[in-house]
């Protein structure tokens, strides 16, 4: 019972407070020091979720192209665009000190991967139902995926006794970075012919390494060459994050920020571009000497030339492109009970964006408990692009050491021992533990 | 150290937590079957053609092929032809014969039947007939001198034609002096040559008495150019066999071949059935290839006739459904096929270069495909 308790007490014990992606200008209200190790958060959004694309029938797992699913069953559950996107951000190591004008100063390492898929709702109407609505756009389809590393200064001070500001300076290392993406992407397919249209680029760092080409000039991925350097930087550049903390008025704080405003300027040694039209209207001028089945393979084996001709992408010189980073902005709202101080009532807001990947919005309403030098507990719901969505944050504090975790759901359920989101979500996961400086 | 990341971990767990929705558990798999393209896709396939008797003969010669009833002339007709010499005498022989070899000398030649389009009966068999037929002439005068031929000419029921002193110069290895082309009238079966004279010049031989060996002929030679007149006698059964096509698998219900047919040949074409066969294995275990009950496939289709030059484009469709369930896998097909006699006006002449193209040859599935595993 005491384990259990324990527990409980850990896990709403937990605090969002010093995290490493909050409002840098809330660290102006702090009075010492910290050192922070390890802070670690996931985030995961897709705009639909598994059950879009697996039905329970019957006995049996089948996915929406199984002949027991209707169209609207496999088609209503699609967006016009289908993205996942995941990120991980990890704080190597922050370290936090009050200046003698009362700056609050800040030097942060860390690392960041994101990825991405967008897939668009035509695809998969092709496979349903056919051809017949012919033509489609595709352009919508992106792959991306991003390494980079993260150095940053950051100050916070008071401005007068009402308000805070502080922001924070990144310089951002590329270490690694592929693009795909469809400028065009058009297809028409009548019962005359099929018409492909494409424009579409694909960028690919891989520090020193250099992709082979093949002889018609097509990048082959199965050819490398030069020594591939771990951690060598293929790309630079800067993000800032600012942010403000208003108090009016005793017990009511609004804050707000925007975070990582800049981006990379990446260097892709490895560029290619698939880029043309090709249109088959099926085997032109067959002879009856080619109605033997090596013949039409052949036949065929041409046309997929042809096809790839378009699609393969073409080896172009290297080049550099900025790509920006996710920018998230959030604002919130609290007020502490006069009844009550260590009870507060929050309402807070979040948008993230980033490319062509559905942006995400949610704004919830919740209340906390705060016991200073204790614990910090906070509980929110509300509505996000994803519908429903709730969290729960906070923080336990054990002498200097002060341990903190956030986490964001939505509901659905998820596939059993796979923990994959049944329905569209945002999850995400903050865990880190700071070691405050006493004076 | 570890028991701090303990802690993280404890402290995440119950925080992860999520309501796990065991009908979705796909933990033993997800099945692979996938019907796609549930209400309609089309493909195009292909082009196929020109495709023309003489490339389907290849090599063969066609004569041996008929029967040498039919030739084919040079520019690919084909035609009925016949070559009679009904009078050859040598000149030695005529000028020994002659009461006066000094003076000009005219030599009657006995009358003659011939029977040129005897040889079409056959072909018309075949329901050809003669489209456009030429009649001629033609004379072999080695003489260092110019001969005539006068007579009377009648083709089987047509109104005799006169010749009157007919020339034929010197040194003729064959000579045209009579040329009649005929279009659109029934065959010529008889020619009729009489009162036929040879007017031959005085002294034959002394200008170059070697030509005394060689022997002044007269003859006929007709062509019967052909062309379809009449349906063809019977149905053509056309066995396709041993396709052995595997669509059971992919469960499709309806397959629409849609093609437009651009036809030069001057022979309408009439799909009157197709039989779809599937192998069957009887009670002995014996297998055995058996009409399909099941699936029902679009009779009567007309590819309309054309001629050299001014193809004529007929749009075909052939459905291919299955009555109850899909269509299983098909072993061949047994087509049942009419040739019918030529429709609208132009040449119907036959023609080995003359072709027919399948353009735009597509398929459109109805009601999806079934595959198992993508």
């Amino acid at each position: 019972m005491k384990k259990i308790a324990f527990l409980l007490a850990v896990a709403v014990g937990s605090s969002a407070w010093a995290q490493s992606i909050a409002n840098p200008a809330e660290n102006a209200s702090l009075e010492s020091g910290f050192v922070r190790v390890g802070e670690i958060r996931s985030i995961s959004r897709n705009n639909v979720g598994a059950a879009s694309f697996i039905f329970p029938s019957g006995n049996k797992i089948v996915t929406g192209l199984h002949s027991s699913i209707s169209d609207e069953q496999f088609l209503g559950g699609l967006k016009a665009v289908n993205s996942l996107y995941s990120q991980i951000d990890y704080n190597l190591v922050s370290y936090g000190w009050k200046g003698s004008s009362g700056v609050f100063h800040t030097l942060e390492v860390g690392a960041r991967v994101n990825y991405g898929v967008s897939v668009p709702k035509e695809i998969f109407h092709i496979m349903k139902t056919g051809t017949a609505q012919s033509p489609y756009d595709l352009s919508t389809l992106r792959a991306f995926g991003n390494v980079y590393g993260e150095i940053a200064y950051g100050c916070s001070l008071p401005v007068g006794e009402k308000l805070s500001v502080g922001g924070r300076v990144k310089l951002l290392v590329g270490l690694n970075s592929v693009d795909v993406i469809t400028r065009r992407f058009n297809l028409t397919t009548t019962e005359e012919k099929y018409v492909l249209d494409l424009d579409a680029d694909i960028d690919l760092t891989n520090s020193s390494k250099k992709v082979g080409t093949d002889d018609a000039g097509y990048l082959d991925y199965t050819s490398f060459s030069g020594k591939g350097k771990l951690g060598a930087p293929t790309g630079g550049g800067l993000a800032m994050d600012l942010g403000f903390v208003w108090k009016p008025f005793d017990g009511f704080s609004l804050s707000a920020s925007a975070r990582d405003i800049g981006g990379i300027l990446w260097y892709y040694g490895n560029a290619g571009t698939s880029s043309g039209s090709y249109t088959f209207e099926g085997l032109k001028d067959l002879s009856t000497d080619e109605m033997e089945q090596d013949k039409l393979m052949a036949r065929l084996n041409a046309v997929g030339e042809e096809v790839l001709a378009v699609v393969k992408p073409k080896a172009v010189d290297g080049l550099c492109k900025f790509k920006a980073i996710p920018l998230s902005a959030d604002i919130k709202a609290s007020y502490r009970m006069p009844f009550w101080k260590n009870l507060s009532i929050d309402a807070t807001g979040l948008y993230a964006g980033y490319s062509y990947c559905a942006p995400y919005w949610e704004a919830l309403g919740g209340v906390s408990l705060d016991f200073p030098g204790i614990a910090n507990l906070g509980l929110s719901a509300g509505s996000g692009a994803h519908g429903f969505v709730y969290s729960a944050n906070g923080s336990l504090e054990f002498q200097s050491f002060r341990l903190y975790a956030a986490f964001e759901n939505g509901t659905g359920g998820v596939i059993p021992y796979e923990d994959i989101p049944l329905k569209a979500n945002n999850k995400a996961l903050v865990i880190g533990l700071v070691y405050l400086i006493q004076r | 150290m570890k028991a701090l990341y303990r802690i993280f971990l404890l402290s995440a767990l119950p925080l992860m937590w999520s309501c796990a929705n065991m009908d979705y558990d796909i933990s033993k798999g997800i099945d692979n079957e996938y019907t796609l393209f549930t209400e309609q896709v089309s493909i195009p396939i292909a082009d196929i053609g020109p495709i023309s008797p003489k490339q389907l003969l290849g090599d063969t010669d066609l004569g041996s092929t008929l029967g040498d009833l039919l030739k084919e002339s040079e520019d690919g007709f084909l035609v009925v032809e016949k070559e009679e010499t009904f009078y050859s005498n040598a000149i030695f022989l005529i000028y020994m014969g002659a009461l006066d070899p000094t003076q000009p000398l005219d030599l009657n030649v006995d009358d003659f039947k011939g029977y040129p389009g005897a040889s079409t009966e056959t072909p018309s068999d075949l329901g050809l007939t003669p489209a456009l037929q030429e009649f001629s002439l033609f004379a072999v005068n080695p003489l260092t001198e110019g001969i005539s031929v006068s007579g009377k000419v009648t083709l089987s029921t047509l109104p005799s034609e006169s010749l009157d002193n007919t020339p034929v110069p010197a040194d003729s290895g064959d000579y045209e002096f009579y040329h009649t082309e005929l279009d659109g009238e029934s065959i010529i079966d008889v020619c009729s040559l009489e009162n036929m004279v040879l007017h031959l010049p005085a002294s034959l031989l002394e200008k170059d008495p070697l030509s005394g060996f060689s022997s002044i002929s007269l003859g006929y030679r007709y062509k019967a150019h052909l062309a379809f007149s009449n349906d063809f006698p019977a149905q053509i059964p056309i066995p396709v066999n041993d396709l052995d096509l595997p669509i059971g698998q992919y469960r499709v219900k309806e397959v629409l071949l849609s093609t437009d047919v651009s036809n030069e040949i001057p022979i309408t074409f009439v799909l009157d059935s197709v039989d779809v066969m599937v192998k069957e294995t009887d009670e002995q275990g014996n297998e055995k290839t058996v009409v399909c009950d099941d699936v029902s496939i679009t009779p009567g289709l007309t590819i309309a006739s054309g001629c050299s030059g001014a193809p004529v484009v007929s749009p075909l469709a052939i459905s291919i459904k299955a009555k109850n369930g899909t269509i299983p896998d098909i072993a061949g097909f047994q087509l049942n096929l009419s040739v019918k006699a030529p429709t609208g006006v132009g040449d119907r002449r036959m023609n080995m270069n003359q072709s027919i193209r399948f353009n735009n040859i597509r398929a459109t599935v109805s009601g999806g495909i079934t595959v198992q595993g993508l």
